[in-house]
């Protein structure tokens, strides 16, 4: 628990209390990807923004985006990125009151981590291919 | 119906703000948004990545480009925002950190969809 929380309510969600098990990662993951990936957007419209500048400001980034240290980033946002977006569309449907199960939802959590890790392989493998 | 409110919940005046529901339904709609436009978004990232700063530029420059990246940096900050804002209101103790942690998420926000939305706009209409 967070110290200092003056509020009589608990906190939510309650992390403390909870079992671990596949949905309620995903639950935790989806809120940490979103921050991570709003890191991202923020990064996006830098990179947009030093366009604009031109070569000479471009080039400054441009050794570190195209090094393996900017292979490894892309894979990392790829994998957060397709988990986020297969995670909210699920997401999507428990708001149509669908899916609840917990047999299904914790297999269909899974599939959606292992999902987005073999997506971001795969994409991560045809981007650094195609650079050749 | 009855009136369920204490006396002191009416001096108080706190009730339901009835607005909440406009954010939920909007980082829903952001959502859908998002998922639409974001095979585009990445087939162009694909493309043009290896381009470097030519093919950056070339991806921009098309009008679809410009299009899918307006269109992904508006909703992505707009989802981000009221994303972090939840995450904020949700774990941050101290009121005045949590008011002035909002408050700046949502100037960054703003900030960054400004310069973003600026700079497609220049490249794809060549100011």
């Amino acid at each position: 628990m967070a110290k200092g929380w003056t509020d009589k309510r608990p906190m939510s969600p309650h992390i403390s209390i909870w079992k671990w098990h596949p949905t309620m990662l995903s639950s935790i993951l989806h809120r940490a990807s979103g921050i991570v990936l709003y890191f991202g957007l923020l990064k996006l419209c830098l990179v947009l923004a030093l366009l604009v500048a031109g070569p000479k400001w471009f080039s400054k980034v441009e050794p570190l985006l195209y090094s393996p240290f900017g292979a490894a980033v892309f894979f990392a946002f790829c994998g957060i990125l397709m988990f986020h977006l297969l995670n909210g569309i699920r997401h999507l449907v428990w708001d149509a009151g669908k899916g609840f199960n917990p047999k299904v939802s914790n297999t269909i959590s899974l599939l959606i981590i292992l999902l987005a890790a073999i997506a971001a392989c795969v994409l991560t493998y045809m981007l650094v291919g195609s650079f050749k | 119906m009855s009136d369920m409110r204490t006396p002191l919940s009416k001096v108080k005046g706190h009730g339901a703000a009835r607005e909440g529901v406009h954010e939920f339904i909007a980082h829903r709609v952001s959502a859908i948004i998002l998922a639409l436009v974001f095979p585009f978004f990445l087939y162009g990232l694909m493309k043009a990545l290896p381009g470097g700063y030519d093919g950056l530029i070339a991806w921009v420059k098309s009008g679809f480009g410009a299009f899918t990246l307006l269109i992904f940096i508006t909703a992505g900050l707009y989802h981000g925002r009221i994303g972090i804002n939840e995450v904020l209101l949700d774990y941050i103790p101290s009121h005045d950190m949590r008011t002035f942690l909002v408050l700046l998420n949502s100037l960054v926000a703003l900030g960054a969809w400004l310069a973003g939305t600026m700079a497609i706009l220049k490249i794809w209409l060549g100011a």
